[in-house]
């Protein structure tokens, strides 16, 4: 694992895992049914392998296409990036989890629907946050000073665009990070409810309906600790992608 | 030509965004606005066996939904907005009274917060709680904290404004000063703070209602047929309650936007 | 033609241009220019903000600015630009992105490309010391960023270079040691250097040859002014005292929870006389503008004495926080009658107008607090005469502050200022934000409100000459303390600070003999805060501050060795 994330984990103990852990801890001690606590932790599991993979894959694809619709906004990805920016709050988890219940009672599997339905908000997101970015990049604003300073400099337009237009697009969708894991935390839940999948929000919707307090917190104060995880994930990434961590290449003697 | 008089090359003119954004909350107003109307004009529309909703024209149905939805959003938006704005004031006031180091405190519990999934409080509390009221003021409070470091941060801007500087230099008292100058450009942003509650409790809403947690049938919500149509496997049901449910959370995000984004008028 | 120029050597010349011609839509930039650089020569092109020189540029290097269209021929050989602002990938370390550029144009590696690269900081006489390869470049301070952008062109050696608005927003003592620097590799490596800028920044010192984007046509530059408008009448006498006036700012407690403040404002002495022009020289970083704010307290300074016509400011101005302090005192402690004599011109006039009133609307408080006994029907005639007066058409007062362009909102702060008929402006670099004409017409405008009015002027700027030329005294500034003060004569002729020779020499384009940026003022050296730039610096000057002496009647200087010769 890089190190930067490897430090942001560490960082993110005391918000991240104690939460988890205090949650795990009640529910083993005050949760009615016998075996709460290891319910929770596979639950836990559960959804942070929904999660993760899903905001991982729509973050990174939407950061793309956004990018792509400011660049090309005529081309077949620009439409695509277009379409993602303009439709991000129509969409939200909740409601794709509800569109994919329907399409499971269709006949449809489960988990590839799921993660479709929680990468499309995080797409819709990044895709949102990274075209105006690429777009005043490549602009004739100030922002785009560092383009046209890489093209005065007679650079090709590949380097130009990954090194010096490229990453300010993505500084944006990094700083929304934090949104967009509330939102696919939202949708986990409502996915895992409608689904019947063995996840912490199943857990805790299932104590709420039946009036358990105490089943319902502890999972309720787990899944704020699983939040902070995936937030510390999320800035690990943005410190290891971030070029000026990357001066690590040798050239003593200059 | 003579917009060319003061041409964008050394000095570029922001582009057209802002006015885009007030474009688009104008229509999602418009679109949010129609279907407030709608909803309140659905019993007309349907015919008096509409009381059994899923019996009904699913449209018509849908629209009668929205209107448990919808006055839900609006009273939680409201009371949120105030919660946020208040509390943005008061980290305000504790930084004039108490010290930098109060106001700071306060508005650092708002974001911390403001990264804790909350709206999951609002099926805990539509699960836990009784009363409609309740359920408003758990959904209010999920998006306080938002609102209260957006005003906040609009606030200290306003704070440290040079015209600000220029009116204490014309000799206006204090008082003077926040009635003239500082109160009415503080009603926008705080408005457009405020704003921001609608869509993130439109959202906490129809989420906790879509898990069975939110409001009591009786009153009727989208989010509650939208899931009791996914459970059942109902497609004609779902689908005019999922659209309209999307389209009144995809005009309050552009009304929030435009007002964050829009220009002052000129 | 006029607009030919040198013609020449055996070799076509590297850049050529014949009626070269530039059009934004149908309004012409650029019309039928014809321009020829040599190797070794170096171009200056100076005009107003949106003058066409960014287009000029970007059409030579092939890069033409969107909806930009062009006609006429250009050739160029091998050539750099340097785009506005200077900007580089800016979380990139410098390294790989001098790496990239070198490379592609060398096919160098990464070790001989920094060689190379370091190479040009030398020649750019930036110390080894200072040089931080691993940075990205928003982590350099931005003289250096500066300075390594040319010294990466430096390290490419393109046969021309086109720099547009080099190294703009550095202090000028700074900037014209870049630039002189940079003409100077130009000369000697025979590289065509091209600068284009504003005709303030100073371009024309370093530069062989001088040409002006006026009305779409490159033409020779016209010398500003150097006289004043009218002959400055003697001043009166002093009415505006200002006592060991020092402002510090609280800093977080330190590691003890023992209070903590950064001094900015060291106990300044100052008079000002009825129709004076004082104008407070000084970089970034000399607190002149702080000093100005303390002299209308905004806010009140946190030592010394600003006193107005035998009338003690700061302690009127005190008892505002308290909570007695009631909107219908109608003269609390005097202090709104000290108001109206003592009015203010702001750096940055679009800012300073509430964006939420016109300007009448703004204009006609200003005159209800300031002058209540204007009766209510007579202030919108009073307006309109102030706006007149300021160069604006009475209708401008119907206007929103954010439909004002930036000269008409810098007229109309000055309209404002004199809308309580004061006695004193006090203007903090109210010209920062003007450009060429408009910058000559406000500060006319100033001056010529200033004579019909009799008005005591205190003006705040970095530039040397345009401070000068109009103005009775200077006071040059450095590090919240005054290092020289002298008539404005003395100072433009023969001023004894380092310092202010320094000043002086960059606003007359020269290389100033200063090494080295200013140092933050959280890490001023011991002692003078000169001496780790300056050529006369000695052991001495590390163990103590130089006081103010006085050299000469009405001239003081505070320098250990102002009367050593520079090499001695």
């Amino acid at each position: 694992m890089p190190r930067p994330v490897i430090r942001r984990l560490i960082d993110a103990v005391p918000t991240a895992v104690l939460p988890m852990v205090a949650g795990v801890g009640l529910s083993a001690l005050v949760a009615p049914q016998p075996d709460a606590a290891m319910a929770l932790l596979r639950g836990l599991v559960v959804t942070l392998l929904l999660t993760l993979p899903s905001l991982a894959v729509g973050t990174a694809l939407g950061t793309l296409a956004g990018s792509w619709a400011a660049l090309a906004p005529r081309s077949a990805g620009g439409l695509v990036g277009r379409l993602l920016a303009g439709a991000g709050p129509l969409l939200p988890g909740f409601l794709l989890a509800a569109v994919a219940a329907l399409a499971v009672r269709a006949g449809a599997s489960a988990a590839p629907l799921g993660w479709t339905a929680l990468s499309i908000p995080a797409a819709c997101q990044a895709a949102r946050l990274a075209r105006p970015a690429m777009g005043r990049a490549l602009g004739p604003g100030p922002e785009g000073g560092a383009v046209r300073m890489a093209r005065g400099l007679g650079l090709d337009e590949r380097t130009v665009l990954r090194h010096h237009a490229l990453p300010q697009a993505v500084a944006p969708v990094m700083g929304g990070l934090r949104a967009a894991v509330l939102a696919a935390m939202v949708g986990a839940v409502a996915l895992e409810s409608l689904l019947d999948l063995p996840g912490a929000g199943a857990l805790m919707v299932d104590a709420a309906r039946a009036g358990s307090a105490a089943g319902a917190v502890p999972v309720l104060v787990a899944l704020g600790g699983l939040t902070a995880l995936l937030n510390a994930l999320g800035l690990g990434v943005r410190d290891w992608i971030d070029p000026a961590n990357h001066s690590s290449t040798p050239y003593e003697g200059a | 030509m003579a917009e060319y008089d003061q041409p964008p090359l050394s000095h570029p003119v922001p582009p057209e965004t802002p006015r885009a954004g007030f474009a688009r909350g104008l229509s999602g107003a418009a679109i949010l606005a129609a279907l407030v109307l709608a909803c309140a004009a659905a019993p007309l529309m349907a015919d008096g066996s509409a009381v059994h909703r899923l019996d009904a024209d699913p449209v018509a149905a849908a629209l009668l939904d929205g209107r448990g939805s919808l006055s839900f959003a609006l009273l939680a938006a409201v009371l949120g907005g105030l919660l946020g704005i208040g509390w943005a004031l008061l980290a305000g006031m504790l930084g004039t009274l108490a010290g930098n180091r109060a106001e700071r405190r306060t508005i650092a519990a708002a974001q911390r917060m403001a990264g804790w999934p909350l709206a999951l409080l609002v099926p805990l509390a539509g699960g836990l709680m009784g009363p409609v009221w309740l359920l408003a003021l758990v959904t209010a409070l999920t998006a306080a904290p938002a609102v209260a470091a957006l005003a906040h941060a609009e606030l200290s801007s306003l704070m440290r404004a040079e015209f600000l500087t220029a009116a204490r230099a014309a000799g206006l008292p204090e008082s003077e000063v926040v009635r003239r100058h500082l109160i009415p450009n503080l009603t926008r942003p705080l408005l457009a703070a405020g704003v921001l509650a609608l869509p993130r409790v439109l959202a906490a809403e129809s989420f906790a209602s879509l898990l069975g947690l939110g409001l009591p049938p009786a009153l009727g919500s989208w989010g509650a047929s939208v899931g009791l149509a996914a459970r059942l496997g109902d497609p004609v049901a779902f689908v005019p309650r999922a659209l309209l449910l999307a389209l009144a959370l995809w005009a309050a995000c552009a009304i929030a936007d435009g007002m964050a984004t829009g220009h002052r008028k000129p | 033609m006029k607009n030919a120029s040198v013609l020449g050597a055996a070799k076509p010349a590297p850049v050529e241009t014949e009626a070269l011609t530039l059009m934004l839509g149908d309004r012409v930039l650029l019309d039928r220019a014809t321009l020829l650089v040599e190797r070794g020569q170096v171009l200056a092109i100076t005009g107003g903000a949106g003058s066409g020189k960014t287009a000029l540029l970007g059409a030579l290097a092939g890069q033409l600015p969107a909806g930009v269209d062009m006609a006429g021929s250009a050739r160029i050989d091998g050539h750099l630009l340097i785009a506005q602002g200077g900007r580089l990938a800016p979380r990139r370390p410098l390294a790989l992105q001098v790496a990239e550029v070198v490379g592609h144009h060398l096919g160098l590696d990464l070790r001989s490309s920094l060689r190379r690269m370091a190479d040009g900081l030398d020649r750019m006489g930036v110390p080894a010391a200072a040089r931080r390869f691993d940075l990205p470049p928003e982590q350099l301070p931005e003289q250096l960023r500066w300075a390594c952008l040319f010294a990466m062109a430096v390290a490419v050696g393109p046969a021309v270079l086109l720099a547009d608005a080099p190294a703009a927003g550095l202090d000028p003592t700074v900037r014209l040691r870049l630039l002189h620097r940079l003409a100077d590799w130009a000369r000697a490596d025979g590289v065509a250097l091209i600068l284009a800028g504003r005709p303030e920044d100073g371009l024309a010192g370093p530069a062989d040859r001088v040409l002006a984007l006026r009305r779409a046509r490159l033409l020779p530059a016209n010398p500003a002014r150097t006289e004043p408008l009218t002959p400055l009448e003697p001043p009166g006498t002093a009415r505006l005292h200002a006592r060991g006036v020092g402002m510090s700012y609280p800093l977080a407690p330190g590691p003890r929870g023992e209070a903590r403040s950064l001094a900015v404002l060291h106990g300044i002495d100052l008079d000002l006389r009825t129709g004076e022009t004082l104008v407070l020289l000084g970089e970034t970083g000399s607190a002149k503008a702080t000093l100005a704010r303390s002299l209308l307290c905004l806010p009140p300074p946190t030592a010394g004495a600003v006193v107005w016509m035998g009338r003690d400011l700061m302690a009127t101005a005190a008892p505002s926080a308290a909570g007695d302090a009631r909107g219908d005192d109608p003269d609390r402690g005097g202090l709104r009658r000290a108001r109206r004599d003592l009015q203010p011109l702001f750096p940055d006039p679009a800012a300073s107008f509430d964006p939420a009133m016109t300007l009448g609307a703004q204009f006609g408080l200003v005159l209800e607090s300031l002058r209540p006994d204007i009766a209510a029907d007579r202030r919108d005639h009073r307006i309109d005469e102030a706006l007149e007066e300021a160069g604006l058409r009475p209708e401008a007062a119907l206007r929103w502050p954010s439909a004002l362009s930036v000269a008409e909102a810098a007229h109309a702060g000055l309209a404002r200022a004199i809308l309580s008929e004061p006695r004193v402006l006090v203007a903090d670099e109210p010209a920062s934000r003007l450009s060429a004409e408009e910058r000559e017409t406000f500060l006319d405008t100033l001056m010529a409100v200033r004579d019909r009015r009799r008005l005591s002027l205190v003006l705040a700027t970095e530039r040397y000459d345009e401070g000068l030329r109009d103005a009775h005294r200077g006071v040059v500034m450095l590090a919240g303390r005054v290092v020289e003060s002298a008539d404005a004569g003395t100072l433009r002729t023969a001023p004894l600070h380092p310092y202010s020779r320094a000043m002086l020499a960059a606003a007359q384009g020269e290389r100033p003999a200063l090494e080295g940026d200013a140092p933050s003022a959280f890490a001023q050296p011991a002692g003078c805060p000169l001496r780790r730039r300056c050529p006369l610096a000695r052991e001495f000057c590390a163990q103590a501050i130089p006081t103010l002496e006085e050299v000469a009647p009405g001239h003081h200087v505070a320098c250990h060795y102002w009367d050593t010769p520079a090499d001695g």
